[in-house]
């Protein structure tokens, strides 16, 4: 289950690349940019501002999947989400995140833009949600495009059982690793995730791959504090690593873009923040440099 | 930027456009003396008394000279081109939204006056004489313009800078001589030949006085001057008068000629998109010797290459209300061009490709207009220093690809060394530099989409009424799609031969009243042949017209296919009415979404509609290139059409007379820009574009395949995303083989600020379509329209 496709994406892994966003993830990160990507089943995406009440959506052969309350149309989220909803609406007030799209055909659509590929170093990188929740599927894409030179690279939080990983790990894949935060608890009250599992898969991608990118979320309230900072980059300093070059590390600083997405999906914002201050990143990217990391900012 | 150049650039941007009566009154003057004359003569002997009489200036600290008229912005006035727009308009010109000029009430009266003379004596009023009633009736319709053709002639031209920098004005004055003195008396081939080469005697005279009277102004100035000064002023008199006959010996002197030519030229026609062509390529010789020799160092070369730009964007031309809504900011469109191969394909950068970028960079402004002839061969560090450049935001340089447009002249027949050696003309659109005749492309515009509601209309223009070709049937009656297709082929067909039959009227009326001949002199190979431009003197001559609304067609036709004809979710007549009333109702905007949303559209690398506008447009362009242009057989290799998208800000005017169209777009809005996807519609960013585009017939489109992208200047802030950037450029023409693309880097935000400020923002240059403006002379609709393109982010 994928819930986008963007071309020309500079910032997820080398050169120019065409980003598959693959839907579904174990974690709650309550700063979520990809609200839409949480859930494993499809969604409906709805924006009533720009809803013209033609009810096309009402349609019974939708199975009431939309539905009209009080005068007002709105998606019934109890009800399946069923094929061809999609492309009823005319003014785009109604989307739908979570489409299924076999290997082969996902593969052709990507290598639409395989000459900007090769000439940049880019290629395809999974993205999501969580890539490895669907470690299978991804799998079968990444031997697809291999086979048609393009390389892959894997955006991932790694909260995910280790044999999932595994699966990966014997391919040429760039990897690039969410690390999130050292204390256990305070991942799990924001992130819902185990950090013990997270940093059992981070020390073993570290160990098993050359090609790994890690990147840091700096959230504002969650590790963004000096102690945080410190602890985080410790944490990369001490991994034993299968590349001997120096750590690359990506600063993804929080943004509030998503604001408008939670409010389509019709679910709180759990987490609505400010923005960092330029300060805060330039400090992180500082102290990671002179630790003798290659900082880059993302995002 | 120095403090010389630092109080140029403010003093240029401080200054008022204004109205200048001198040129006309010189014209009128030695046109009414010289009746008897053939007017050949006539009109040489007026531009040679212009170049010797007219006002002349050299500014405080000026090191490069020249100008068309008594000021700096001042625009002549061309009055045997065209007098009722100006008649009309001259009261309120300076009132006008956009590109309002100055004029004191005297100045107004003395034109006015002057005017009186040329009435029914013009060059349009005599094109209109030629033109049959069913094409004046069309002409009026709007769904075909060529107003600029006889308000403003021809242009698009740039002329053999390199042999005249070899041979001197004297060189070229001794082959009009001996070509004189072989003349038969007895032949009247030759009685002709000789009206032509006494008026290039004229042209050419009028040059040399022009130069040596720079000379004579400098040593007076000197005469006058602070010591340094002094100093400076008795280096332009040598340069002046050094150039006046003989070939120039350094680049100060190479560079100096060049101004010159590029002032008479268009003091001599009122034609824009004169062009100086492959600069680099001709003055890199002269500075790389005067380096070696210690004659100059880069930053005295650099220093005249940017005194040369201001000059260059201190020239005017006055044109008509209409006129400005097509080019909207007053552009001249002189263009230069760099980079590219030499005769043997081997990359011909040089030194003064650098020293050409760099300083346009430093001066962002709208003038030249600079091309950059991309191809595989060019250098990391040139391609380097060309981003750099762009991503300063004033749209400039603009790329340009040789592995498409040597192939695509080759095609026409144009020798390989000649092909290599192409230059832009004006925006986009290319040429062999001193060796093609005039437009290659410009100043007519044919509206694809008036003509697709015609074709879904039966035949009858909704807009007017009118019915040119009838009998193709109504959207009602097409049984399929394919018969839809089939009625398009029809009228769009008819429409290109009526843009070529308006053409011919155009070009007789031109050459019959106003041919150059300084022009023709400095083009191969007019005194050889001893026929002038328009007679077919020029080596090769195709023309183009300018197609408006190419994505808009796309995606038209794929809305049409998808919804109504294989969906069937919208009734023909349904689609009519609402078109008809612009999606009134709001079941009106329900269907509008549904057009706008609910069918693929150009620049998503869709071949759904991809494919049908390669087919559409490939009907037009089938036909424009089987018709001859009024050269044809005369001489020139070529004298044919081929097809051209550089249609400069016309999608802005040309989109407010289409009524709604089945695309979504409302009536009155503008049509999609150039080659460009409709504002919006674009959205899986530039890579996709790229695909679409691409796959059009580019070879074929050799007036240009205009692609403009917007990007945000965060997109350029660090150098791994130039790199990206590059890469991404590189690919489009190495492996895609894009034709040419150009890109506006300024945000959304700045452009809203200087709507609201002009004068805050009053050096704010933009990329309009195939040139840059400044932002401040637009129209607001144009302003408007270039915000509300699809930006793109790395």
């Amino acid at each position: 289950m994928i819930f986008d496709v963007q071309r020309f994406c500079t910032h997820d892994g080398p050169g120019i690349r065409t980003v598959v966003f693959l839907k579904g993830c174990s974690m709650r990160c309550q700063w979520c940019s990809n609200p839409e990507s949480q859930k494993s089943k499809p969604e409906i995406l709805f924006d009533a501002g720009l809803c013209l009440a033609c009810r096309a959506c009402l349609n019974p052969r939708f199975g009431g999947a939309m539905q009209e309350l009080e005068g007002k149309i709105q998606p019934d989220r109890s009800k399946p989400v069923p094929e061809g909803l999609s492309k009823v609406c005319p003014s785009l007030a109604l989307r739908v995140a979570g489409r299924l799209a076999a290997p082969r055909a996902l593969v052709n659509e990507v290598c639409k833009d395989s000459a900007f590929f090769v000439r940049s170093g880019g290629g395809v990188t999974f993205s999501g949600g969580e890539p490895l929740e669907q470690a299978g599927y991804v799998l079968q894409c990444s031997r697809l495009f291999q086979q048609r030179g393009v390389s892959v690279a894997i955006e991932t939080s790694l909260a995910v059982e280790p044999r999932a990983l595994e699966l990966l790990l014997g391919s040429p894949i760039e990897w690039l690793v969410d690390v999130k935060h050292v204390v256990p608890q305070k991942f799990r009250r924001q992130t819902g995730g185990s950090l013990e599992q997270v940093l059992t898969n981070i020390r073993r991608v570290s160990k098993a791959s050359d090609r790994v990118t890690y990147r840091i979320p700096v959230i504002p309230g969650f590790n963004d504090c000096a102690s945080e900072r410190e602890g985080l980059l410790e944490f990369l300093s001490s991994l034993e690593r299968a590349s001997g070059g120096p750590i690359r590390l990506e600063l993804l600083p929080y943004h509030d873009l998503a604001a408008g997405k939670y409010v389509q999906l019709n679910r709180p914002n759990p987490f609505n923040r400010k923005p960092l201050p330029e300060a805060v990143v330039e400090t992180w990217k500082l102290e990671a440099e002179t630790r003798g990391f290659v900082v880059n900012r993302g995002g | 930027m120095n403090g010389r150049l630092t109080r140029a650039k403010d003093t240029l941007l401080s200054t008022p456009a204004t109205l200048c009566p001198e040129r006309a009154r010189i014209y009128t003057r030695v046109y009414r003396d010289n009746e008897p004359l053939p007017v050949l003569r006539r009109r040489s002997l007026a531009l040679k008394q212009t170049l010797q009489e007219m006002t002349i200036y050299i500014e405080a600290e000026e090191l490069v000279v020249g100008n068309t008229a008594s000021r700096p912005k001042a625009a002549a006035i061309f009055p045997e081109y065209a007098v009722g727009w100006l008649e009309n308009e001259l009261e309120q010109i300076n009132l006008r939204a956009a590109e309002a000029y100055q004029a004191s009430r005297e100045v107004k009266e003395e034109v006015k006056h002057l005017l009186s003379y040329w009435k029914g004596k013009t060059l349009q009023e005599h094109a209109h004489a030629l033109l049959s009633p069913e094409l004046e009736e069309l002409l009026a319709t709007k769904i075909i313009k060529a107003e600029g053709n006889m308000t403003s002639g021809d242009g698009h031209v740039a002329v053999n800078l390199r042999r005249l920098l070899e041979e001197g004005i004297g060189g070229y004055l001794a082959r009009v001589k001996a070509a004189l003195a072989a003349l038969k008396p007895t032949s009247f081939a030759d009685l002709k030949k000789r009206q032509l080469y006494l008026a290039m005697q004229d042209g050419l005279d009028g040059l040399c006085s022009y130069c040596n009277r720079y000379a004579d102004l400098a040593a007076s100035q000197a005469a006058s001057a602070l010591p340094e000064r002094a100093l400076e002023l008795t280096v332009v008199e040598q340069t002046c008068r050094a150039i006046a006959i003989m070939p120039p010996q350094g680049f100060r002197e190479a560079l100096q000629l060049c101004v010159f030519v590029q002032m008479a030229l268009q003091i001599e026609s009122n034609g824009h998109s004169v062009s100086l062509g492959r600069l680099d390529n001709y003055l890199g010789p002269f500075y790389d010797r005067d380096l070696e020799a210690g004659r100059i160092d880069r930053t005295t070369a650099l220093e005249l290459l940017c005194c040369t730009w201001i000059k260059l964007t201190s020239v005017r031309k006055v044109r008509s209300a209409s006129h400005t809504r097509t080019s909207g900011g007053g552009p001249l469109y002189q263009n230069v061009t760099i980079g590219g191969v030499d005769g043997g394909g081997n990359d011909a950068t040089n030194a003064m490709s650098f020293l050409i970028l760099d300083s346009v960079g430093e001066m962002k402004l709208t003038q030249p207009n600079l091309t950059v002839r991309y191809h595989a061969g060019l250098g990391g560090e040139f391609m380097a220093k060309c981003l750099e450049v762009l991503a300063k935001g004033f749209g400039m340089p603009a790329f340009n690809n040789d592995q498409i447009i040597v192939p695509g002249l080759l095609r026409l027949g144009v020798s390989p060394t000649d092909a290599r050696d192409y230059a832009a003309i004006g925006c986009v659109e290319v040429a062999v530099p001193g060796k093609w005749g005039y437009r290659t492309t410009g100043m007519s515009f044919l509206n694809l989409m008036r003509v697709l509601l015609v074709t879904l209309n039966d035949g009858c223009d909704p807009s007017t009424g009118k019915i040119f070709l009838a009998g193709t049937r109504s959207l009602n009656t097409f049984a399929d799609f394919g018969a839809l297709m089939q009625a398009w082929k029809t009228q769009v067909q008819y429409y290109a031969r009526a843009t070529v039959a308006i053409d011919v009227a155009v070009d007789t009326a031109l050459e019959d009243l106003v041919p150059d001949v300084l022009c023709s002199a400095l083009t191969d190979d007019c005194i050889a042949t001893g026929k002038h431009l328009k007679q077919g003197g020029a080596v090769y001559d195709w023309v183009s017209g300018l197609q408006v609304g190419i994505a808009n067609l796309g995606n038209s036709l794929a809305a049409l296919k998808k919804l109504v004809f294989e969906d069937k979710v919208i009734g023909k007549q349904v689609l009519l009415d609402a078109l008809a009333s612009d999606f009134a109702g709001s079941q009106g905007e329900l269907l509008r979404l549904r057009l706008l949303n609910g069918a693929p559209k150009f620049g998503n690398d869709d071949d759904e509609v991809d494919q049908l506008l390669v087919q559409a447009y490939g009907y037009f362009i089938d036909e424009i290139e089987r018709l001859p242009n009024t050269r044809f057989g005369r001489g020139p290799v070529g004298g044919g059409y081929y097809p051209g998208t550089s249609s400069i800000s016309s999608n802005v005017p040309s989109g407010s007379e289409v009524g709604a169209t089945p695309d979504g777009r409302h009536a009155g809005t503008p049509l999609a820009e150039g080659c460009s996807p409709s504002s919006g519609t674009d959205l899986l960013g530039p890579t996709a574009v790229f695909q679409s585009v691409a796959k059009l017939p580019t070879a074929r489109i050799l007036g240009g395949v205009l692609l403009n992208q917007k990007l945000s200047p965060k997109s350029v802030e660090n150098p791994a995303d130039m790199l990206k950037l590059e890469a991404l450029i590189r690919t489009f023409f190495d492996d895609l083989k894009g034709w040419h693309v150009q890109y506006n880097i300024v945000s959304r935000e700045t452009l809203l600020a200087a709507q609201k400020d002009p004068e805050g923002y009053r050096d704010l240059v933009v990329r309009v379509a195939g040139y840059s403006a400044f932002f401040r002379d637009l129209a607001r609709d144009t302003q408007d329209d270039i915000i509300s393109r699809t930006e793109h982010r790395l």
